[in-house]
Formats: structure tokens, sequence, C-alpha cells
């Protein structure tokens, strides 16, 4: 079989009501007002050749090939830059057109290299393909072109570790120069020279693609119809011969791809262009960092080993699953039925997680389940809950291109959430305003044509202050939208909070100090988000990771109410979330008081319901989360534990503590992909899947359910969801599923929200946003359109409390963290990828003001101590950074961010406040105690059998 | 004080800093409302028995509340 893309329209599709009716070659075709010519032809059936033109961007009417002749109109139109009228009528092939684009084709031809047989684009070259289409068969200038081959060709520019880039068979279409700007947003590359001379360059002279301002998104690679882009995979192996639609297991936004393959090896991931959430746009990690799957340090053989300090040994499933079986019974009788409890992956599919928590609930007799959303997004859960009733965003992303005011707060989404930034990005180039809330000047504030009306660059943990300063602009100065509240706002608690914003102590002013903005910059940003338009909030972990992550989330929520800002397209709150599928670990019941479909514990009617369909009775009571997991594991009364696809050691927050509490388990099993960090502390090794061996569904932060399908077979031998079936089993609960399908047929049948959800219909449809029930059959872009789902919005007082971290004179800076690009979250999966060469370690950004107190140079090491314990890193000065707050991320176990960071959390969650930790920072010359600690794990806990296996 | 009592009362403190900005009875059922619907039997008893004990440091508001009705 051979291979081929997704269908090229040629031109963007257009919205319109109204539509237009034209005859091409004969063929009546009716399309939406604004339609290109070339694209109407495509619509029914009649390709029209093309270089310049691809329908991912706007048309560039450069190639001349695409001419047409139209009835009444003179010469020969290019079809791309053509809209339709009504009555044309279009001849798309005449001996008049097939000279033309011959001689075109001709002339193109004649300046580029014949080596098509042996060229990594052969088969999937769009120049190649129209060379055949128009019938070139001679060329009379000769095929020298020594100007840009040959001898005299630039050198293939290799830098990027994924993609080359061979000068010599560009035709200068400028379809990558306009990915880049179009697409992606990034404005990287350009076109230099003119005329014959001109060709694609990465910046100035000396730049190369992996110096210059490239992303390495991918775009201008899938733009190019030529080898001059080309993956360094397809160069390597060739062209695929199959693809397998599927969804990426990186961030929040959740990008369809196309997986391209040649038997069960994965040639290249293409983003797919019908994907909701991408449209066929990805980033560096989706598109490229996909070798981890592969990776040697894999394990694919289940282990187990009666102490921590023993070596590993690999066993058979079997003996693997009755032996952590035996363990968690054992320690049940010992210390009780609460004593175990178990953590589910945001990593990890919605079916997957679905029978982890059965597990927890039915198996282990307890609701001690939590995941990681506990700390990422657990506030966001809680306070669009209590204020509009879901917990969860309320649009889809492709609300942004109708959004007039886009408020980023705490986020970072060029490197958190690339793929929706360039979404973002796009409609702001069009003209909408932006208002960034962030201690830190990050890209959005200033990158090319994207330039913020305000930046209110806020204390960390002040947040709730800047919601309540904005808030008491908006109701002092009249700015409420009066009629919205009326209609669909309890009123009671409005006027309450009508009067809270109005206090004296919340005005812009009275917390100026708090927040360390300048009053008039809150009160301009208010105005504008109250009187801009479409305002639409979107926001990340600088909002949830904070004492009082669940007040600003109602904070905001609060705001967007009083403003008529939820309900219809453009608008909204809007979650951007971390991990692939935490919004699905939230959705199938992963906290420890709510099951499947966030219905608490204690309501009899649904916990009948699970009775029911498990078999087996259930528990009233909320279990422990995670933070409550360490605490007990300290204390003596939580003995053991089942982790799905976490990397808790690392990830979670005051280290030595987490450290302290896995060492205390009698027995820990780790269910992953690698020895991580947490598997030192492990019992039971339970080798995963990657996510191109799993069959099933992620949600993101959308709430778009996506399919998940599998490439290759599972390199364990086993899918996850039937290895946590057989343990449930082997503690005397029967717990069985036939496949994937059926534990959806079981999800939709046991949640009202995914009533109307199942691998076929998504299989048929591509995906579907739930609520998908009775009352919404296709699913639910946009949320509370008629009515908020708790019946009326609710406004609550949001008090500002300060974080009980402060600095002083020992720790006189506060340490925010936060995520680059290159890399995601622990790192496990992209520093096993050639993704490390962008960031191979993690630096301390701190403002040069400070750095100079301190006798600090650029790359110097630093030791940074807060209260809870001291690491080192080198030190990066920079002005992004504001003074008195110093920044990190958290990718490399060696860094250990989080043995600073400290024990406080959320008030409603117990979601860690990572985002802010006092801290002191001075000149080092030796890596912390904790390293060196670290070190010596890393040699005594994870040897197998002999053999050291270290990560 | 174990370093658990310690983190109880911070969490139930917490907490009441939050209600602290509504009225007195709102606040009250807020906070246990709450902790009942969050916390376990476990942490549930450890509150009560730091009532009992009479620690200083938890907040009046947590007190009134936990002991407030029967629900």
């Amino acid at each position: 079989m051979s291979f081929s893309r997704e269908p090229d329209f040629g031109t963007p599709a257009r919205e319109s009501d109204k539509t237009v009716t034209l005859v091409i070659d004969g063929q009546a075709v009716t399309v939406p007002e604004g339609t290109s010519v070339m694209r109407a032809a495509r619509e029914v059936g009649q390709s029209i050749p093309k270089l310049c033109a691809t329908d991912t961007m706007e048309a560039w009417g450069s190639c001349r090939l695409c001419l047409v002749e139209i009835e009444g109109q003179r010469g020969t139109p290019a079809s791309c830059t053509t809209p339709v009228r009504d009555g044309m009528e279009v001849r798309t092939q005449t001996p008049r057109l097939e000279k033309v684009r011959r001689g075109v084709m001709e002339l193109y031809i004649s300046d580029h290299p014949l080596d098509c047989l042996t060229c990594a684009a052969n088969g999937d070259c769009e120049l190649q393909d129209t060379a055949g289409e128009v019938g070139l068969r001679d060329v009379r200038y000769g095929y020298d072109g020594e100007r840009h081959h040959g001898d005299r060709a630039d050198a293939i520019d290799q830098s990027n570790p994924y993609f080359a880039f061979e000068p010599a068979k560009c035709i200068v279409c400028s379809r990558c120069v306009r990915a880049c700007e179009e697409v992606q947003g990034t404005f990287a590359l350009t076109i230099q020279g003119r005329g014959f001379a001109s060709k694609v360059s990465a910046g100035a002279a000396a730049d190369d693609f992996f110096n210059s301002e490239c992303v390495s998104c991918g775009a201008c690679v899938q733009a190019c119809p030529t080898a001059t882009l080309s993956e360094k995979s397809v160069i390597e192996h060739g062209t695929p011969s199959r693809h397998v639609d599927t969804t990426c297991a990186y961030c929040g936004v959740g990008c369809s791809f196309r997986a391209e393959m040649q038997g069960d090896q994965v040639v290249r991931m293409v983003p797919a262009k019908s994907g909701g959430a991408n449209e066929g746009h990805s980033c560096v990690k989706g598109r490229f960092a996909w070798g981890y799957a592969t990776h040697k340090d894999r394990i694919t053989t289940p282990m187990i080993r009666e102490k921590t300090t023993d070596p590993w040994r690999p066993v058979d499933w079997d003996e693997a699953i009755s032996f952590a079986a035996g363990r968690f019974k054992a320690i049940q009788e010992k210390y009780g039925k609460d004593a175990i409890g178990g953590i589910t992956s945001s990593r990890c599919t919605n079916e997957e997680v679905y029978v982890v928590q059965r597990l927890i609930r039915a198996a282990f007799g307890n609701n001690n389940v939590d995941t990681c959303a506990r700390v990422c997004h657990s506030p966001t859960g809680y306070g669009l809950k209590t204020t509009f009733g879901t917990s969860a965003g309320t649009q889809n992303f492709k609300s942004v291109e109708q959004a007039d005011v886009i408020l980023v707060i705490g986020a970072n989404p060029t490197d958190g959430h690339p793929v929706f930034a360039s979404r973002m990005k796009k409609r702001l180039r069009e003209g909408a305003k932006l208002i960034v809330a962030d201690p830190r000047r990050i890209d959005l504030v200033r990158s090319p044509h994207v330039a913020a009306t305000h930046h209110l660059q806020l204390r960390p943990g002040a947040n709730v202050a800047l919601m309540n300063a904005m808030a008491h602009v908006i109701v002092t100065e009249n700015l409420i939208d009066e009629a919205y509240v009326t209609e669909r706002c309890e009123t009671a608690e409005f006027e309450r909070w009508r009067s809270f914003a109005a206090k004296p102590k919340n005005a812009p002013e009275a917390l100026a100090e708090a927040t360390g903005v300048a009053a008039q910059d809150i009160r301009a940003a208010a105005r504008l988000y109250a009187t801009g338009g479409n305002a639409a909030i979107y926001y990340g972990l600088g909002v949830t990771e904070h004492s009082q992550g669940s007040t600003m989330v109602m904070a905001m929520a609060n705001l967007a109410m009083a403003t008529g800002n939820v309900g219809r397209e453009g608008v909204g709150i809007n979650p951007l979330r971390g991990q692939n599928n935490v919004q699905g670990s939230c959705d199938m019941g992963s906290f420890p008081h709510e099951f499947p479909g966030y219905r608490h514990v204690s309501d009899d009617a649904v916990r009948q319901s699970f009775e029911a369909e498990w078999g087996i009775g259930l528990s009233d009571a909320p279990g422990l989360r995670i933070p409550n997991m360490f605490a007990a594991a300290v204390d003596g009364t939580y003995k053991g534990m089942f982790v799905q696809g976490e990397d808790i050691a690392q990830s979670d927050p005051n280290t030595r503590h987490v450290q302290a509490a896995l060492d205390s388990l009698e027995c820990l099993v780790v269910q992953d992909l690698f020895l991580n960090e947490t598997a030192a502390y492990a019992h039971v090794f339970l080798p995963g899947t990657s996510f191109l061996e799993k069959d099933g569904t992620f949600t993101n932060a959308e709430r778009r359910i996506n399919r998940v399908r599998p490439v290759m077979t599972e390199k364990t031998g086993l899918s996850e969801w039937e290895i946590v079936c057989r343990l449930a089993r082997a503690m005397g609960y029967d717990m069985h599923y036939a496949s994937a399908a059926g534990i959806m047929d079981e999800i939709a049948r046991m949640t009202p929200t995914f009533a109307g959800v199942s691998f076929e219909r998504l299989d048929r449809d591509g995906s579907l946003q739930w609520p998908v029930n009775d009352a919404a059959p296709n699913g639910t872009p946009t949320m509370h359109m008629s009515g908020f789902v708790r019946g009326k919005g609710r406004f609550m007082i949001t008090e500002f409390v300060p974080s009980d971290e402060r600095t002083s004179r020992s720790f006189p800076l506060i340490l925010t963290t936060g995520r680059i690009l290159s890399q995601y979250n622990v790192g496990a999966q992209t520093r096993r990828t050639e993704n490390v060469r962008w960031h191979e370690t993690d630096v301390l950004e701190i403002h040069p003001f400070d750095a100079e107190e301190r006798g600090l140079n650029d790359g110097d090491t630093v030791s940074i101590q807060s209260r809870m314990g001291a690491v080192t890193l080198p030190v990066k000065l920079t002005e992004r950074m504001p003074q008195g707050v110093v920044y990190t991320t958290f990718h490399h176990p060696v860094s250990g961010a989080n043995v600073i960071t400290t024990e406080y959390s959320d008030w409603a969650t117990n979601c860690p406040e990572y985002k802010v930790t006092a801290v002191q920072v001075a000149r080092a010359n030796r890596p912390s105690d904790w390293q060196l600690e670290l070190d010596e794990l890393h040699e005594t806990r994870y040897r197998t059998g002999g053999i050291e296996a270290a990560e | 004080m174990s370093n658990d009592d310690q983190e109880l009362i911070r969490m139930a403190n917490q907490i009441a800093d939050f209600f602290s900005g509504y009225p007195d009875d709102e606040a009250a059922a807020g906070i246990k409302g709450h902790i009942h619907d969050f916390w376990t039997p476990a942490m549930r008893a450890g509150l009560d028995e730091i009532i009992a004990t009479g620690d200083a440091s938890l907040s009046p508001l947590v007190i009134r509340a936990v002991r407030r009705g029967a629900a």
C-alpha cells in the first residue's frame, strides 16, 4: 500500500452564513462565501496543480501553477487567491492552462537536482507529483542551475536533531516561512536575497536552525513540498507505509497525530489537521520527542525485591502480581484495611485510570485513591465546581478565535502549552488585546507581532489580591454586566460579593504593596477586561499552586460572571491543564472523596449504583489525599501503595519528607516505563506501556475525549489495565474486562456526563467533548450556554490571605518554578530524547541586581537554600525576572527543586504551594548534601540481579 | 504534639481563614462541611482530639464549627 497524506484543499476553510454557487468544469459547487476557487474545486474532486498553496495557511499566489480560466474574465488568474463568486464558470484544465503550467514547471525543474530515486522525499514529494500532473517531459533550459545545487550548493544544515535543511532542493515557495509565521507564530524564518538569489534563512547569516529562534515545532517541515526540510527519521528509514490516528501523550492540549509507520516502527509523528485541539499543528515534544518509547532504559519485565536495598529480581507476571497481592493483604491484616492505597496517573488512559480507582475502592476496600492533579489543578476542580457547578474549563481551544481580550494568569503557554499558544498568538496578531499577570516577563509579554497591553508583574502569592483589586475597579466603576448577573447568578451571593469587592481595603491603591503592581495599571487592566468585548481568562499552575489556589480560581470565576464572560464562544475560564489526561484522571474518580463524574462517596444513590455494578460494598468516607498519605506513612499508619505512572519522589514537594514516607512503606508498587526516582523505594516494579502501545482515550483541557490507538503491541506483553485486573483478582476481588472498549462502556454506563461515549462513536466522530448525553448528544464545546450547570452562578467571597511562607533576613528571595518548552515535567521521557540538547540542565534564573548583590556571575554554581533544604544549580542572569524573585525548572532529578519547596498547600485541596518558597542564594563550590545522597541512592537502589541499571 | 497534629491544625486554620469572610453561622457550616467532605474519619478524629485537649493554636472558628450541631 502506498503512503498518502491527509487531503490538502489548498487554502483554509472559510466560515460564513452566506454560501456561493459556481460551476467548475461543468459541475455546480456550493461553498461558504470567501472560499477560494482552488478549495471549491478540490471539494468536488478537481485537484488543481499547486506548489505554494496548502490549506494550513493563507494563499500566497507565487508559484503560478494553479492558474484557471474564468468565463468572462481575461487571463489566467491563480485559483488560490481568487475567491468564488455566484455564477462563476471555471475551467481548471484547457490546452492554454496545460501549456502555461508545463512552462512554469519546466523553470522550477531547471533549478532542481534530479536525484529523485535517492531523495528522502521520493514518493512523498509535491514537486515530483506536480511535475507528473502537468506532464513535464523535457527541460529546454538544461538542468544546470548551478547556483543552487551541485558543487555550488549551500551545505545541508544538520544542526537540528530532528530535521535537516537542504537548500539545494528549495523552490522558494515560502511555505516554511509562512508556516513559521502563520501557524507557529515564531517568525524565525525569512527569505533572504532577491530574484534568483532568494533563499530560505533561519535568521542572521551565522544562524543555523538550531541556534536560531526556531522552536522546532515541525510546521515548516510539514509544509515543505520538497525534500528541503525533511525529518531525519524519514531520511534514515524512508517514507512511511501506513498510519494510525492517535493522541499525543505530553501536555493537556492533547494534539491529534498520525503516527506514520513502517511495520511496527514509527517513522514520524505528523499532527492531524482533523484534530480538534491542534488543527494540524504540533510542538517539538509531540512531533519529535517520542523516541523514549523505545529507549534502552525501558524496563519490560516485572521485577520484585524483598527489601529496597536488595537488587531487583526479574520475574514473570504471575510471580510479581502474587508477590504484590500477598504483601498488600498482609499489610491490611496487620495494620487495617485503610493502611494501603494508591495514586492514579494523568499520563495513563481514562480506561487505565478507571480500573486503578476501582482496584482501590473495590479490592483494597477504601477510598485512598488520589492522582497527580492533587499537585496541579485540584483547585480548578474545587473552584469551578463551587462557582459554576462543573470541575472543568468552560471552552474549547477554538473559542480563542472569538476572544477580544485575553487575560493570561500564571501560565506560560509558549513553553507549557505551545500548540494552544500558537492559536492564541494568531488571534493576538489579528488584534485581540492581551493582559499578562505573571511575576516573570514571559515570552508572550513581548514576542514578534505580539505585545501585551498590560503586564501586571505581581509578587508571587498575590494573585487573590490582584483579582480583588480588579473586582474593586469593576464594582466601583459600574462595569458590572447587571443584566447577565441578574439573569444567571444567585442574587444574594452576588450582592454580598459586590459589597466585599467595594471595600476600601480591596482598592488597587490599598493593595499596591501586596501585589507589587501600580494601582493605575490594575485599574486599566480591569477596565479593559470588563469593557473590551469578549474577555477570556487562560491560566495555569501559577494560579493553582498556591495556599490560596482554590480562592484564586473562584476569584477569577467571580470576575468572569460579573462581566458576563461565561457561556458563549470567545470568553470563559480556561485552565491550561498540565498533563495529557489530567482532566480525564479527575473525571474518572481519582479523588479520594469522589466517584467517577465528581460525585461524593457519601452520596448513597451513587455509591449504591457502583456497589451494584462492582458487586461489593464500598466505603462512604473520603480517603487520604497524597500529602495525607505521606503524613500517615511517616506516622506509621499507612504502609502500602500502588503508584501508577507518577514519579512522586521527584515531583512532589518537600522531597525529604516524601523520601522518608516512601522509605517507611512495607510495599510500594511502581507501574512505569522506567525505573524512576520513586522506584528507589519500590518493592515491586510493574513495567508499563507507552502511549504508542495503549488502546484507550485521553481527555484534554477542553474536555475533549480523544482516542489513543496502539501502533505496536505491548512491549511488556500485557496492557496496564489487564495487570491491574490481575492484581485485583490476586487480592480476592474478581475484576475482568474483555477490552479497553468494554471499560469505556462501563464508564459511560456509570457516569452521566459520559453517557453517550463509546469507542465506536469516537472512531466514527473523531472526538467528543463531555458532557455527552441525551441533552447534548454531540458533546459540549462550550459550557453553561443556557445557564450554569449548578443552576445559578455563585459568587464567592475571596479574602486575600497571604501565604505563611514569607521572606525574611535569612531567606530574602522568593523561588518560583515552571517548565520549559523542550522538556516535560520530571523529564523521564524528554530527557531520553534529543530534546536534552535544548536544556541539558536546570538553571536558576535571577535578576542581575540580585546577582550583583551576591557577587554572582552568569554560569556560576550557586546554592539555593530554603528552610527545608538546599540544592546547587548553575545560575543565569536575566531581566525576565523581577528583583526579589528567582526561578527554576524541575526537569532533571539531580536539580532537586522539590528539596527546597515547602509543606504549605492550598486550603481547600492541599495542592502544594510550589510557586512560593523563601530562599537565599549564594555561591557554592560543591553539590548539596542531598545531591550527594542522591548519587548514593542511584548506586545502591537500582541494581538488577547484580547488574547496575542506574537511571 | 505530633507533626501530624500540627499539620491538621494548619489545614483547619487555613479553611477557617477562607470562611472568615462569611457571617459566623455560614462560616461554621462551611468549615464543618468542608472537613466532613474532604477529611478522612481518622483525620477528623484527630481534630476532635486536638479540640478536646484545648490547643490554643487552633482557630476558634474551627472549634465552633466542629462543635456545631451533631450533623
